[in-house]
C-alpha cells in the first residue's frame, strides 16, 4: 500500500464518491425538474383548456343566436352587392363584441363560407374570400365533418389554437366561425401564472408543418431557430406582425441560453423526432430548467415547440450541496489518507528503527532487553537470548525479574528494574546475578535505565554481560600483581644490602642518614656516627686468602649489629673494611658505650690474625662522632668528624675508640 | 474709399466661406412621415437611409418624430434637412419655407404617383349627400390630403360643408373606414384604394376627387446642397422596382409608400392642392 498505488486508492474513492454524489444529484435534478415539467404541463393545459371553454361560451352564447346565424345564412346565399352589405351588417353587429372579447385573450374571430373561403375576419375586416382550404386544415374538416375542431394550427402570420365550430341554420351548413387564441396571448396568460417563478417562454414552429403555407414574400417573415434548422421563428425584422401585436421574440437571456444548449447532444435528434424533453442549462451563474412542450396540430401531429425556460435556485442550491458533499468527502478521505498514510509510515519507519535497533543490538556485545511498565519483557536481543539461553519467542512478555533475575536477600535495594520504574532513574549494578535457563546463575553488570513517554516512565532498558571471565581475569591479575610486589620488595631489600654481609650497604647508608639527619635537626635531638675499620685487613686477607676476609667481613658484621640493639640503631658496610653505625638520640657517652660493647664482642669472639702486629686476633678501630644537627653542620661533615677521629684512633695505634679530635 | 471696398470683399469672402461651411454639413438628418408607429418607421426607413448615404457620400440620420408639428418644427429650424411629406404638408410647409423643395414624388403599386381620394359610405346606411343633412364625417386627420382638404372639395361639389355637420379624426384611412363599417359615422374622407378594401364589406364609394399628388421627397436647400440634391434625385429615379428585379429586391424592405419607385417632381400637380389649401381653413392646421 505504498507510492503510487495509495494515492491511486484515494482517488479511486474520491472519485466513487464523486460519482455517488453526482448520481444523487442527478437524480434531485433530474426529480425536480420533471416536477417542473409537470407543473408547466399543467399551467400550459390549464390554459389551453380554459381559452377552448371561453370559446365554447362564447360560440354558444353568442354566436348560435338564431339572428346571427340568419345573417349568416343570408351572407352565403346572397351574392355581390347584397352579400357584402351583409356582411357589414355582421360586422357592425358583432364589433362590439369582437372588441371586448378581444381584450381577453381572444386573438382571432374569423367567419368561413361552407366552401371554406373566408367570410368574415374581425380581426383583419379589410381581407375576405380567401380560400382558406390549402392551408387551414381545421377549417376543411370543420366545414366538411361538422365537427368542432379544437388544437393548434399554423397560419399564415398568426399562430396558435383554433377553435372552429361549425354553423347551421334550420338544418342548412352555412359554414363556421373560429376563435383562435394567438400564440402570444397564450404566452401571457402562462407568465401570469409562472409570474412568481420568472419563466420565459418561447415558440418555435416546425417549418414543414408551415413552410408551404406561405408565399414566397410571407417566407420572409420567418427566420430558421438557432435551436434547429427545422424549426422556425416569427423575423423580428419583420414590420407586419406589428399589425398583429408584434413578434413574439425571446428575451436576451433565453437568446443566449439557446445558443448555450443547441450543440447538446441528442437535441436536435429529440427536435426532429418532435419528442417532449427537458434539460437543465447553466448560464451566468445561473441554473436554467428549459421545458419543451410539444405542440400537436389538429391531426395530431408535432408542429411546433413550446419552449419555457425557468431560473432554478433549487437546483443551483444542489449544485451548490453536492459540491459542498463532495467537497467533504474528499476532505474526510484525504484527511484518512494523511492518517493511514502517516501511521504506515510510522510503521515502516518503526520496523526500520526495530530492524536496525536488532542489528545494532545483536552486534553491541552486550545483552539488552526492553521490559513495560510491569516489568514484562517487550524486547530482547540475540546476545541477551544467547546469555540466558532462552529464545527470544519464550520470553517477550513473561517477567524478566521472575524469570532470569537472582533476588539478592542481601541487597537492600530490591529490583533493579522497579527501582528504576519508580523512581525514574538509571541504575547501575557493577555485580549482580542473573541465571540462565539451566538454573546456572552467573555475574552480570548491568545498567537498567528508564524509558520515558510524555514525561511518564513506560518501562526500562537494561544493558548487561556477563562478567564471569573479567571476574576470574581480575583475580588471576589481583595474584599477579601481589607476587610482583613481593619481588619488587625483595629487589628492593637487595638493592640496600650489601651482599656479603646481609647488612644496609653504603645506598642504603646514604639514605638512612639523610632521613636520621633531618629527623635529628627538627627534634634537637644528637645523632651519633661511628666508623669502624678491620685493622691490618690486608694483611687478613694476604694471610688466610679474600675467602676467608670474606667470612672475616660477614663476622664482624655480625658482632657489629649485635651489639646495636636498639630498634632505630642502623648498621651498614661503608666499604671494603669499614662499617658505619647511626645511633640517633645518643651522646658521645652512650656512643662510646657501644663502640665498647661492639670491641667487647670482637674480643669475644676471638678471630685469629696472626699477621696483625698488635694483637693475635682481629681489631677495630673505632671514630666516633656525636652531635645535635644545625644550620652550621651538615651530613658530609658528621661523617668527615667520625673519619677524623677514625683515623686517629688509627694513629694511635689502632685497636681502640676515638671520640675527639 | 480702397479701404471701404477691401474691407467689402473680406466680408463677402467671410459670407461665401460661412454659407460654404453651412452647406456642407458632415450629416443629413432624414425625417418620414410620421404615419405609423415608431419600430414600423424604423424598419422600413433604415434601409433607404442607407441608400441615401450611398447616393450623397454623407451619413445619413433618421429622425423619427413623434407628430407631422415635430417634423414640421424641425424643417423650418433647419434641424432636419431631408423629409418624406403627402402633397399636402409639402405645399403647407413650403409656403412658409421657400427652401424646401420637392426631389421626387414616390408612385404606388401600380406605378402611379397620384392617388384619388373620396368620400365613402356603407350600403346600409343608404346615406343621401344631397339630403341627409347634416353628416357625419370621418376624417383621416389635419393633414392629411384626402382628409379635411380633399374631402371638403368633394362635398361643395355637392353644396355642403364639414362646417354645417359634425366630424371626427380617426388617425389613419383604415380606421375612418371602419367608423363608417362600425355605425360611428355616415361618411368617411378616404383613399380610393382604402375605400375599395373594405368593399366586401358594404362599403359604398359615393364621390371621389381628381388625382392627387403622392407621398414626395423634399429637401431643405438651405442646409442641403444643390448638388446633393441633385445627386440624390438621380440615384432615386434611376431606381425601378415595378421593372426592375435587382431594384426590386433593393428596396423589398423600405417603406411600403416609397418602396415602388419615384418620378419627377411636376410643380402643376401641387397646384390644385396649394389652391385649395389657400382658399380653405383646415381645423388642426391654419390658425
Amino acid at each position: 500500500m505504498k507510492g503510487p498505488r495509495g494515492y491511486v486508492i484515494l482517488l479511486m474513492s474520491i472519485f466513487i464518491a464523486g460519482i455517488v454524489i453526482q448520481q444523487r444529484y442527478t437524480q434531485l435534478k433530474s426529480d425536480h425538474l420533471k416536477i417542473r415539467e409537470s407543473s408547466q404541463k399543467v399551467a400550459y393545459t390549464s390554459v389551453t383548456n380554459t381559452l377552448r371553454l371561453v370559446s365554447r361560451a362564447l360560440a354558444d352564447e353568442v354566436l348560435q343566436q338564431e339572428d346571427i346565424l340568419k345573417l349568416i345564412n343570408d351572407i352565403v346565399l346572397n351574392e355581390g352587392e347584397q352579400r357584402n352589405e351583409l356582411r357589414g351588417q355582421l360586422y357592425r353587429k358583432l364589433y362590439q363584441m369582437y372588441a371586448r372579447v378581444s381584450q381577453h385573450s381572444i386573438r382571432q374571430f374569423h367567419f368561413h363560407f361552407p366552401d371554406g373561403h373566408s367570410m368574415l375576419r374581425f380581426h383583419a375586416p379589410h381581407k375576405a374570400d380567401d380560400d382558406l382550404i390549402p392551408y387551414r386544415p381545421s377549417i376543411a374538416i370543420a366545414n366538411r365533418e361538422h365537427i368542432i375542431v379544437h388544437g393548434y394550427e399554423t397560419g399564415r402570420m398568426v399562430h396558435g389554437f383554433r377553435h372552429v365550430y361549425p354553423l347551421n341554420y334550420h338544418g342548412s351548413d352555412i359554414g363556421t366561425v373560429e376563435i383562435s387564441n394567438s400564440f402570444q396571448q397564450i404566452s401571457s396568460e402562462l407568465s401570469k401564472i409562472t409570474k412568481a417563478t420568472s419563466t420565459e417562454l418561447l415558440f418555435i414552429m416546425y417549418k414543414p408543418d408551415l413552410w408551404y403555407k406561405l408565399e414566397p414574400s410571407q417566407q420572409l417573415l420567418y427566420t430558421p431557430s438557432i435551436l434547429h434548422p427545422d424549426y422556425l421563428c416569427e423575423n423580428a425584422q419583420a414590420t407586419e406582425f406589428l399589425d398583429f401585436g408584434g413578434t413574439m421574440q425571446p428575451s436576451e437571456y433565453l437568446h443566449d441560453i439557446q445558443i448555450n444548449i443547441r450543440n447538446r447532444p441528442q437535441l436536435k435528434e429529440k427536435m426532429t423526432a418532435g419528442q417532449e424533453f427537458a434539460l437543465i442549462t447553466r448560464y451566468s451563474n445561473q441554473f436554467y430548467s428549459v421545458i419543451f412542450h410539444s405542440i400537436k396540430n389538429t391531426e395530431n401531429k408535432h408542429a411546433a415547440y413550446f419552449i419555457a425556460c425557468t431560473p432554478e435556485p433549487d437546483i443551483q442550491s444542489l449544485w451548490v450541496n453536492a459540491l459542498i458533499q463532495f467537497a467533504f468527502i474528499s476532505f474526510l478521505f484525504i484527511l484518512i489518507f494523511h492518517y493511514w498514510r502517516r501511521s504506515a509510515c510510522f510503521k515502516t519507519q518503526q520496523k526500520s528503527t526495530e530492524d536496525f535497533l536488532q542489528i545494532l543490538s545483536n552486534n553491541m556485545g552486550q545483552g539488552m532487553y526492553a521490559t513495560d511498565k510491569q516489568g514484562r519483557i517487550t524486547f530482547i536481543n540475540a546476545e541477551a537470548d544467547q546469555v540466558l539461553g532462552w529464545q527470544r519467542d519464550d520470553v517477550l512478555g513473561h517477567d524478566a525479574h521472575d524469570l532470569f533475575h537472582v533476588d539478592d536477600n542481601n541487597h537492600d535495594q530490591g529490583c533493579f528494574i522497579l527501582n528504576s520504574i519508580i523512581e525514574g532513574v538509571t541504575c547501575r549494578q557493577e555485580q549482580a546475578y542473573f541465571k540462565n535457563k539451566r538454573g546456572e546463575q552467573f555475574p552480570v553488570e548491568l545498567t537498567c535505565t528508564p524509558i520515558y513517554t510524555n514525561e511518564k516512565v513506560v518501562g526500562t532498558i537494561t544493558l548487561f554481560h556477563d562478567i564471569t571471565q573479567k571476574l576470574q581475569d581480575q583475580m588471576e591479575l589481583l595474584e599477579a600483581k601481589t607476587q610482583l610486589e613481593e619481588a619488587n620488595r625483595h629487589l628492593n631489600k637487595l638493592a640496600r644490602i650489601d651482599a656479603l654481609t646481609a647488612i644496609a650497604n653504603r645506598r642504603e647508608f646514604d639514605e638512612t642518614l639523610s632521613k636520621l639527619w633531618k629527623s635529628s635537626y627538627r627534634k634537637k635531638n644528637h645523632l651519633a656516627l661511628l666508623i669502624i675499620d678491620i685493622d691490618y685487613f690486608k694483611r687478613y686477607n694476604d694471610f688466610y686468602g679474600h675467602q676467608q676476609g670474606d667470612l672475616c667481613l660477614k663476622q664482624v658484621a655480625k658482632n657489629i649489629s649485635k651489639a646495636c640493639m636498639r630498634p632505630d640503631d642502623f648498621v651498614a658496610r661503608y666499604g671494603g673494611e669499614e662499617f658505619v653505625v647511626l645511633l640517633p638520640q645518643t651522646h658521645d657517652d652512650e656512643a662510646i658505650q657501644v663502640a665498647e660493647k661492639i670491641q667487647e664482642r670482637m674480643k669475644q669472639a676471638g678471630m685469629a690474625h696472626p699477621d696483625s702486629p698488635i694483637c693475635s686476633s682481629v681489631t677495630l678501630s673505632i671514630g666516633i662522632c656525636s652531635v645535635v644537627p644545625h644550620d652550621l653542620t651538615s651530613e658530609q661533615h658528621f661523617i668527615d668528624c667520625a673519619d677524623r677521629r677514625l683515623y686517629v684512633a688509627k694513629k694511635r695505634g689502632r685497636n681502640q675508640i676515638c671520640h675527639q679530635d | 474709399m480702397r479701404v471701404l471696398g477691401a474691407t467689402i470683399c473680406c466680408l463677402s469672402l467671410l459670407a461665401i466661406t460661412t454659407c460654404c461651411f453651412a452647406l456642407q454639413k458632415r450629416s443629413l438628418e432624414f425625417a418620414p412621415l410620421p404615419i405609423a408607429s415608431e419600430p414600423v418607421l424604423q424598419n422600413g426607413f433604415s434601409p433607404f437611409v442607407r441608400y441615401l448615404e450611398k447616393a450623397t457620400h454623407l451619413p445619413v440620420n433618421l429622425k423619427i418624430t413623434s407628430s407631422y408639428h415635430q417634423l414640421r418644427e424641425g424643417l423650418l429650424n433647419n434641424e432636419i434637412d431631408l423629409a418624406m411629406l403627402a402633397p399636402l404638408p409639402y405645399v403647407e410647409i413650403s409656403a412658409l419655407k421657400a427652401e424646401i423643395v420637392p426631389v421626387v414624388a414616390f408612385v404606388n403599386q401600380q406605378g402611379n404617383a397620384d392617388s384619388i381620394c373620396c368620400l365613402a359610405t356603407y350600403s346600409g346606411d343608404h346615406i343621401e349627400i344631397g339630403t341627409d343633412r347634416p353628416l357625419f364625417v370621418s376624417l383621416i386627420q389635419p393633414y392629411a390630403t384626402c382628409g379635411y382638404l380633399m374631402s371638403e372639395s368633394l362635398l361643395r361639389q355637392h353644396d355642403y360643408s364639414l362646417k354645417n355637420g359634425s366630424y371626427i379624426y380617426s388617425g389613419s384611412p383604415r380606421e375612418s373606414a371602419l367608423d363608417v363599417l362600425r355605425g360611428t359615422t355616415q361618411i368617411a374622407g378616404i383613399p380610393k384604394t382604402m375605400a375599395k378594401e373594405y368593399q366586401h364589406l358594404g362599403l359604398k364609394i359615393i364621390t371621389e376627387s381628381n388625382p392627387v399628388p403622392g407621398y414626395l421627397l423634399i429637401a431643405n436647400s438651405r442646409t442641403v446642397s444643390v448638388q446633393t440634391i441633385a445627386a440624390i434625385r438621380d440615384e432615386l429615379l434611376k431606381l425601378n422596382p415595378l421593372h426592375c428585379p435587382n431594384d426590386n429586391q433593393l428596396t423589398q424592405k423600405w417603406d411600403q409608400s416609397i418602396r415602388y419607385g419615384s418620378i419627377a417632381i411636376e410643380p402643376a400637380d401641387y397646384v390644385r392642392i396649394r389652391d385649395l389649401f389657400e382658399t380653405m381653413t383646415i381645423p388642426g392646421i391654419t390658425p
